[in-house]
């Protein structure tokens, strides 16, 4: 539990039959351990019992409540204004705010780049000259993870709780992701991928007459 | 990576493998109900209906072709399946799932659209009798349909233009309409008494320590199967399934794999088993097993006489002709009139002179025993009649259905589709093969032991059933000298081929085998024994695997 939330990647001994530790991943920035598995790897030579596997898999080092914790933080309420503050600052046209997202992935294989990709829902432009923030689509969030990571400049201080599944070698785990809301300095985007796929020719089930169907008839759409 | 899951797919994917072993099954029922009018009792018709009216009239893209054809074919499968193993249940599952795939032809008769995209689309359907829901999976079917239809006719012609067509072929068939709405059909069952039979059948393993394998399993379902076309065809029926297996294997002490099983299949639920004829059935199985573990081994090769019982037999016909007189339409711009060994033998002699073979979809049963592959009409909407394949050794026909081939252009009702995702094509009903000479059984052992005798073989063989590819699982030698037979195992046929059928095949019995098939499209092949004046038998080339290091777990007083 984290402020009246259930995390999904609780468990109390691993699929290896390890009790199941709390592990300082990175402590002031600096990456000090992995999470472990039986399977030793340089240096580390013990599990610290996050050997976890879908059923029918064999266990590898997996996330369960991954949490990010901050020592630099501002009210919630002032993140937007800070946000301005430092679109005006840039001199860009506007800033993002990424309210939701569906998921994301990072490759890891030592043969691809170290790249990750973050497939947000909601996105918002925030101007700095006043006008209401603007709902956009079509947009992905890319970068390598360390360039991305090192350009946090605070945080919120509240905390959000992403109970999901992880997918990775030893399959899809239930895991948790909790961290406050952060502003970036910089991040990169993306044009999203998309088919432009012809709308239907006829109007949906239940919507045959105009008045229903307040497009008009899809197929006269150009 | 952390993401929310959409398994949709997946999900389907595993609950038709689960419950269907990736088969759904459909008889349909040997008799025409009296038409009612569906529109206001079956949600499931009348979504079918308004949207196949509402495509018919207004479906087109700006510049593009309207259809000339529609169709939806929607099928509802429900089913149950259960598996025990060594005297413990393993698994127990249900699932009902309904489907649509549409078809939409663009061009016309001679040439259209039928093509890679263009052969249809499927979306699942909800099981929930809600009209707009319902039609809501239809209309975004057709759509994509219509859509992909068009793409693949402009595809198809311009592959067209590489090649040469001397004999164009139509690539759609005209068919009368149909309407029957039959009853629908409903899986009513007490699971209690089922489960018992699968766990103390399969505990029957505490007889040998040997078994390595006791497996018994059960798939119950029911098939709902929906039908419109634009022309007017309208079909509805249903069909129950029951089938019951058990498999089991063991090694030799040499370390070859051995293995026996037994399926009862039945429409109705009462032609199956009682607890006691499944038990008993087990036992018999076991004790063969036994038997063949003990058994010699083939060592030489032979060239000789070999008898097939009706049972083996109705193997060899499923082989040899079910799969190839069915009338596919070669790849585009191939000028074969079909595929399969029996693509250039139209009104040539395939078999003896004195064997024909019939496909009769209409025929219910034989001996009293139920036909899988009867049906009245076929999943195309086309009435299923009987064909004859081949008459007097002489291949004349082939089974259609509404794709034409060359000088067959019209369906003779033989279009089944396998699986809800696939389109319907050509498949076998009921394949009887029939001798215009037949003999009894004693009469065919005689011959052989003659054979043997004539040519100065110590033995010949006896085939009683086969394993998976025409692989003798119960041979028997049967020796010369005074006709008693002897069990033996690892051979296999060389040359059992379309040739030696041809040449070779000299007597049929006068006693049928019923081998109801229920594997992708439900079908029976009836058969009598055959004899061969020829055939090889020779040692398989099996791998001999090292036995289980250890005993298994000891079963209590038989230690």
């Amino acid at each position: 539990m984290l402020d009246g939330v259930e995390l999904s990647g609780s468990y109390q001994y691993d699929d290896e039959g390890l009790p199941a530790q709390r592990v300082d991943v990175i402590q002031s920035g600096i990456l000090k351990d992995f999470l472990m598995s039986r399977m030793p790897i340089k240096n580390f030579a013990k599990s610290n019992g996050h050997g976890r596997a879908q059923p029918g898999l064999m266990p590898t080092g997996r996330q369960g409540n991954l949490m990010v914790t901050s020592s630099k933080t501002v009210k919630a309420s002032d993140l937007h204004q800070m946000l301005i503050d430092e679109v005006k600052k840039q001199g860009k046209p506007y800033g993002l705010y990424f309210e939701d997202i569906q998921g994301g992935f990072t490759l890891t294989q030592r043969t691809a780049p170290q790249a990750f990709q973050v497939l947000p829902v909601l996105v918002w432009r925030v101007y700095p000259d006043g006008r209401p923030d603007e709902l956009v689509r079509g947009v992905d969030i890319v970068g390598t993870p360390m360039a991305a990571l090192n350009r946090i400049m605070l945080t919120g201080d509240k905390t959000e709780v992403f109970n999901g599944v992880c997918g990775a070698d030893s399959g899809n785990v239930p895991v948790s992701a909790s961290a406050p809301a952060m502003l970036f300095s910089e991040i990169e985007v993306q044009k999203q991928a998309h088919l432009l796929d012809r709308p239907p020719v006829l109007p949906p089930p239940g919507f045959e007459t105009p008045a229903a169907n307040p497009q008009g008839k899809s197929g006269d759409r150009p | 990576m952390i993401r929310r899951v959409k398994v949709k797919t997946a999900m389907i994917r595993t609950a038709m493998a689960v419950a269907f072993g990736l088969t759904v099954l459909s008889v349909s029922r040997p008799a025409y109900a009296a038409p009612t009018d569906p529109a206001t009792s079956d949600p499931v018709l009348e979504a079918m209906r308004t949207e196949l009216e509402r495509s018919k009239t207004s479906l087109k893209l700006e510049g593009m072709a309207a259809p000339y054809y529609i169709d939806y074919r929607v099928t509802d499968m429900d089913a149950y399946a259960a598996e025990a193993s060594f005297g413990a249940l393993v698994s127990n599952v249900g699932a009902h799932l309904r489907f649509v795939r549409v078809v939409v032809r663009v061009g016309d008769y001679k040439q259209d659209s039928f093509f890679g995209q263009g052969e249809g689309s499927l979306e699942i359907m909800p099981v929930d009798n809600d009209l707009l829901t319902l039609r809501h999976a239809i209309w975004l079917a057709t759509d994509k349909a219509y859509k992909a239809a068009t793409e693949a006719l402009s595809e198809k012609q311009a592959q067209l233009k590489q090649f040469t067509v001397d004999q164009p072929v139509d690539d759609f068939a005209h068919a009368e309409p149909v309407i029957s709405i039959e009853p629908l059909a409903k899986l009513d069952f007490d699971h209690g008494p089922w489960l018992k039979m699968l766990r103390d059948g399969s505990a029957r393993y505490k007889s040998d320590p040997l078994i390595e394998s006791l497996g018994a399993s059960l798939r119950f379902s029911c098939v709902n199967r929906y039908f419109v076309n634009s022309e007017g065809t309208a079909v509805r029926n249903g069909q129950t399934l029951y089938e019951m297996q058990v498999n089991m294997s063991t090694q030799a002490m040499d370390g070859m794999r051995l293995d026996r099983g037994h399926s009862f299949i039945a429409t109705r639920m009462k032609e199956l088993p009682s607890e006691q004829t499944f038990l008993d059935e087990v036992s018999s199985l076991l004790a063969t097993l036994k038997e063949l573990r003990d058994a010699p081994v083939v060592q030489d090769e032979y060239r000789g006489p070999v008898l097939f019982s009706a049972d083996a037999a109705a193997g060899v016909f499923s082989d040899l002709v079910g799969d190839h007189v069915l009338g596919v339409k070669p790849d585009l711009g191939q000028p074969a009139r079909t595929k399969g060994a029996y693509a250039t033998s139209y009104k040539v002699r395939i078999l003896p002179d004195f064997i024909s073979v019939v496909d009769d979809p209409t025929l219910a049963e034989v001996n009293g025993e139920s036909l899988l592959g009867a049906y009245t009409i076929d999943d195309e909407g086309v009435k299923a009649s009987p064909v004859t394949v081949v008459e007097n050794g002489k291949l004349i026909n082939y089974l259609i259905g509404r794709s034409p081939i060359r000088d067959f252009p019209a369906s003779n009702g033989h279009g089944r589709a396998k699986l809800p995702e696939n389109h319907p094509g050509p498949s076998l009903g009921n394949l009887i093969v029939r001798s215009s000479e037949p003999q009894s059984k004693e009469a065919l052992r005689k011959k052989l032991v003659e054979i043997c005798q004539q040519r100065d073989l110590p033995f010949g063989y006896y085939v009683e059933t086969f394993g998976p590819r025409l692989t003798p699982r119960l041979l028997y030698k049967v020796w010369a000298k005074d006709g008693h037979q002897e069990l033996v195992r690892g051979a296999t046929f060389g040359e059992l081929d379309q040739r030696s059928l041809r040449n070779n095949l000299i007597a049929a019995g006068d006693a049928v085998y019923v081998d109801n098939r229920p594997l992708n499209i439900p079908h029976s092949i009836v058969s009598p024994a055959i004899l061969f004046d020829e055939l090889e038998v020779k040692p398989a080339n099996l791998n001999k695997e090292k036995l289980p290091e250890y005993a298994a777990p000891a079963v209590e007083g038989n230690e």
